[in-house]
């Protein structure tokens, strides 16, 4: 998101306006969810926290953001990394300051911003433990490495195409695996 | 292909992989419509000092209606905090988390939920009330008033634990 898309998203927020929050909702929403899984919590205890904290958010914190776009970004990292101590405090009895030393490693809370952590890499073995061993291969080229489907089809010696169909079929293999709706389903499970 | 650049492709895969519960996404969206019901009563909170109820539940239906919010709408609020009646005891952290969001002070969520608590049970303080020398109005006043209530074994215990879990609940939200 360039420093302009993301002023005007800051905005947006500041006046409650609806459409500010449903981008926020589809560049963070998921981001949270995620964060959470990696300090250590389950997927359900993961999406409780991502939606308590977009319920503050929406509530009174983007009105205290004083920052211009450009920190809108590491403000919301913030904000993940108190929920999660905090978290994690109400869940052991523990103080907030004793945790801090504990999530040093993720200061950094923002995904794309450090490689690949322990969590993630448990979370994607039990996720990967049912595929055949060239699919895991190309899952993980394209989820942990990064890879282009260019790239990935050079590696596997299969066309860009047919590694881009493959990933998407294993993708929607792994989602039901998980018990989570499939990318493109949209049944309402209520 | 840029260092940047296929981190945030791993990143957008990782997130393809573990999408959430088919729930997650409407859940997400009725956390901001609540997010922002509450940002109105609290704008109108703010706006101006009409007289309203002083007890908790009855100060948010009045300021629901003076901000024309539909009473559907505040009963989905107050069902997200756990606030709808005596359910709101047990759950003093929830409840604190609307107050906090409404910009109230601690002592007067406590005031303000007490007179809920003891009105429910025979209304003792419109006897007190009557006996004192004026109408109570502020918060202050019925502070006083309070004080001089007796609450039963289970209530009283029922009060501490709300009282404990509202004060931590406001620990915490110091930023």
């Amino acid at each position: 998101m360039s420093p302009e898309q993301a002023a005007r998203l800051v905005a947006l927020l500041q006046a409650q306006d609806e459409r500010g929050f449903s981008e926020l909702l589809h560049r963070y929403g998921r981001r949270f969810r995620w964060y959470f899984i990696r300090c250590g919590m389950t997927g359900g205890e993961a999406e409780d926290c991502a939606v308590d904290l977009l319920t503050e958010i929406a509530m009174n914190r983007i009105q205290r953001f004083g920052g211009d776009g450009s920190g809108l970004r590491s403000w919301l990292n913030t904000l993940m990394r108190r929920e999660a101590i905090n978290w994690h405090r109400r869940r052991k009895g523990i103080r907030v300051e004793a945790l801090d030393g504990h999530f040093a490693h993720l200061k950094a809370a923002d995904p794309g911003e450090e490689e690949p952590d322990l969590a993630i890499s448990a979370a994607l073995e039990s996720a990967l433990a049912g595929l055949a061993p060239r699919d895991r291969q190309l899952v993980e080229l394209r989820a942990l490495d990064g890879l282009t489907f260019k790239e990935i089809a050079a590696a596997l010696r299969i066309s860009p195409d047919n590694a881009k169909v493959r990933f998407m079929r294993l993708r929607r293999t792994i989602q039901v695996t998980l018990g989570a709706r499939p990318t493109g389903d949209r049944r309402r499970s209520r | 292909m840029t260092k940047r650049n296929r981190r945030e492709t791993a990143e957008e895969a990782m997130l393809s992989l573990f999408p959430g519960s088919a729930e997650f996404d409407d859940r997400c969206r009725e956390a901001v419509t609540i997010g922002l019901t509450v940002r109105r009563l609290r704008d109108e909170r703010q706006a101006d000092a009409r007289t309203r109820s002083i007890g908790f539940g009855g100060y948010l239906n009045d300021l629901a209606r003076d901000a024309r919010i539909a009473p559907a709408m505040m009963r989905e609020v107050l069902e997200w905090f756990s606030a709808t009646g005596t359910a709101a005891l047990r759950n003093g952290a929830q409840v604190a988390r609307l107050a906090r969001g409404l910009d109230m002070e601690l002592r007067e969520l406590l005031v303000r939920v007490r007179v809920d608590v003891a009105e429910a049970s025979a209304g003792p303080l419109v006897a007190l009330a009557r006996d004192s020398s004026r109408r109570p109005s502020r918060i202050k006043d019925y502070e006083q008033l309070l004080s001089r209530l007796h609450w039963d074994g289970d209530m009283a215990k029922g009060l501490q634990a709300f009282d404990r879990d509202v004060r931590t609940a406001y620990a915490d939200g110091v930023e």
